[in-house]
């Protein structure tokens, strides 16, 4: 912590830098501050009212080619249906514990007329371990990497596209279960909805091409499909807390002709509810439940609750 | 009101001479409390009333406003628009010379030509589409805050590309650029009247928005200070947040 003050005076002092032309000599004196401060906070935006101009508040932008960022994130879950099957399975109930280190990069965003350009990549590995000790042959760790191109355009909606990839080893086994590559494209626009809550509406679709098991099968590309959604979600502040109440609508279908998902069609309905709680600066204490539920025209109908808590901690280099 | 006619008699009589430009209008699109008042300078002649909305605003002629007063004009074959804040004096002295004498205005240029903006004592030639701020500063400059847009500032000094987010000084008795500053664009935006009290955002929000998610890509850290006024073209006040203490920079 006393490194992390000392950085930020040593970044203060060297904010006034550029284009200077003045002696950088500093000196207290007495007199009233302007009416755009009144009683403002350290750290904080609270407290600066409003003047014609507004507040000028100076900042320190990153001049590097590339920002990077990493964290982790230790989340505890309930889930009712992890087997993601049909019918009132009590026995399968059961809690996960996952722990995720993930880390990524922004290169420097292009500026043009109408829009932001950003370059993004980044991964993860997850690691879940099932409370359920009947079930502890589903422990696994998941990898995933993404590259994406984001393009923020002057109309306020945000278009996305690129490629991920995912894949899931069975812990105990070490053999691949399940991977893919995903080529997607996606847009999101957000609206003010008052002065605390944000809408955000988004919508993207992409092709999942897949490797699996062939226990169902010889095919080991049975879950190849293409996917579509719609989301709309909300983002409302309450005092240090950010409630985040969601519906997703998702659309599946499957592409292989011959195997078990031949024909395949899902709809899926997800309904979340998440909120946020800042314990310190870059840690964040979450709480989360969602509810889904999937119909499909191949009795791969299932519903699944899922409720639980995560503590994340994210760093901006 | 009271405060500024004093201000406005010097105006006049400092720009009693000048002379009649046609540049097309600027109509007055919307005035909020305060007192908005057109000043005529044609020679031998002063006539003032009120700029009610749609009230024409010609070269040569000068808006004020009073206390809490806030006024909006827009030239429709230029598209651009111009806000006034609360106390402020511009003058339209012809096509593409303003003179800000008091106060702080938007502008939301959109238009290749360039502008030259002056002060009581500095002056400055806008060049490119942008929107920005203009503040004048008690050392007779201004400060300039680019809000979108990357347009040129041309002085005595030198011409200087200033991105959307950066305040420059604009110095009076130099006449040239001073110190520059990246200013938390957000937070100006948030706590603007000259953006947040009319009923239309300016004309340029789209860019400005653009502007602002770009800089939050960037950001890297926020310092506990508002920059408030320049004195002197060697003084700049740096207002230190959550203290009792002020500090004035040299």
């Amino acid at each position: 912590m006393k490194f992390i003050s000392s950085l930020l005076l040593a970044l203060s002092i060297a904010s006034f830098v550029h284009a200077q032309k003045i002696d950088q000599t500093t000196r207290n004196f007495d007199g009233a501050p302007p009416s755009s401060v009144t009683s403002g906070k350290s750290g904080g935006n609270q407290g600066v009212g409003a003047s014609d101009t507004g507040a000028q508040r100076p900042i320190f932008l990153n001049t590097e080619q590339i920002s990077a960022f990493a964290g982790f994130d230790t989340k505890v879950v309930y889930r009712s249906n992890p087997l993601t099957l049909s019918g009132d399975l009590t026995q399968t109930k059961t809690g996960i514990w996952q722990n995720s280190f993930y880390g990524g990069a922004s290169l420097s965003p292009i500026d043009t007329d109408t829009s932001v350009v950003t370059p993004v990549f980044g991964g993860s590995w997850t690691i879940s371990d099932y409370l359920n000790d009947e079930l502890s042959a589903l422990n696994d760790y998941a990898t995933s990497a993404y590259a994406l191109l984001m393009v923020q355009h002057e109309t306020g909606i945000g278009f996305r596209g690129g490629v991920s990839y995912a894949n899931v080893r069975n812990n105990d086994t070490d053999t691949e279960d399940y991977s893919e590559f995903y080529p997607n494209i996606g847009a999101m626009k957000t609206y003010g909805l008052g002065p605390d809550t944000l809408a955000i509406v988004d919508v993207s679709g992409g092709f999942h091409l897949t490797t699996s098991d062939s226990l169902l099968g010889t095919n080991t590309e049975s879950l190849n499909n293409w996917d579509a959604s719609l989301s709309y979600s909300l983002r409302h502040m309450y005092h240090d807390f950010v409630i985040s109440p969601g519906y997703r609508l998702g659309y599946k279908k499957f592409t292989e002709d011959g195997t078990v998902n031949d024909g395949r069609k899902d709809v899926t309905h997800t309904f979340s509810l998440k909120v946020d709680y800042p314990i310190i600066e870059n840690v964040n204490l979450s709480a989360n439940s969602s509810y889904t539920r999937r119909n499909s025209n191949v009795s791969s109908d299932y519903s699944s609750l899922d409720a639980g808590a995560n503590l994340g901690i994210n760093i901006k280099f | 009101m009271v405060r500024i006619i004093p201000f406005l008699n010097l105006a006049l009589a400092t720009y009693f001479c000048c002379g009649f430009l046609l540049a097309g209008s600027y109509e007055v699109k919307e005035s909020i409390k305060g007192v908005d008042i057109l000043y005529e300078v044609e020679t031998g002649k002063t006539a003032t009333k009120k700029a009610e909305p749609d009230t024409k605003f010609s070269p040569n002629q000068i808006l004020a406003t009073g206390p809490g007063g806030l006024c909006k004009i827009n030239n429709t074959e230029e598209k651009s628009e111009i806000r006034l804040g609360s106390n402020t004096i511009l003058q339209w002295k012809s096509n593409g010379d303003w003179q800000l004498i008091e106060g702080s205005i938007l502008v939301c240029k959109d238009s290749k030509a360039p502008w030259l903006l002056s002060s009581t004592s500095g002056s400055a030639e806008i060049i490119g589409d942008c929107t920005f701020i203009a503040e004048a500063t008690s050392n007779g400059g201004y400060k300039f805050i680019c809000l979108s847009g990357k347009p040129f500032l041309k002085t005595k000094s030198g011409k200087t590309k200033i991105p959307a987010g950066r305040l420059v000084l604009v110095l009076g008795e130099t006449n040239a650029l001073g110190n520059a500053y990246d200013i938390d664009l957000l937070l100006l935006l948030k706590s603007s009247l000259l953006i947040n009290a009319f009923e239309e955002p300016p004309a340029t929000m789209s860019k400005i928005g653009l502007a602002v998610y770009s800089q939050q890509l960037k950001l890297k850290n926020k310092y506990n200070a508002l920059i408030g006024d320049a004195p002197t073209d060697k003084n700049l006040q740096m207002w230190v947040l959550g203290s009792s203490k002020n500090k004035e920079k040299e």
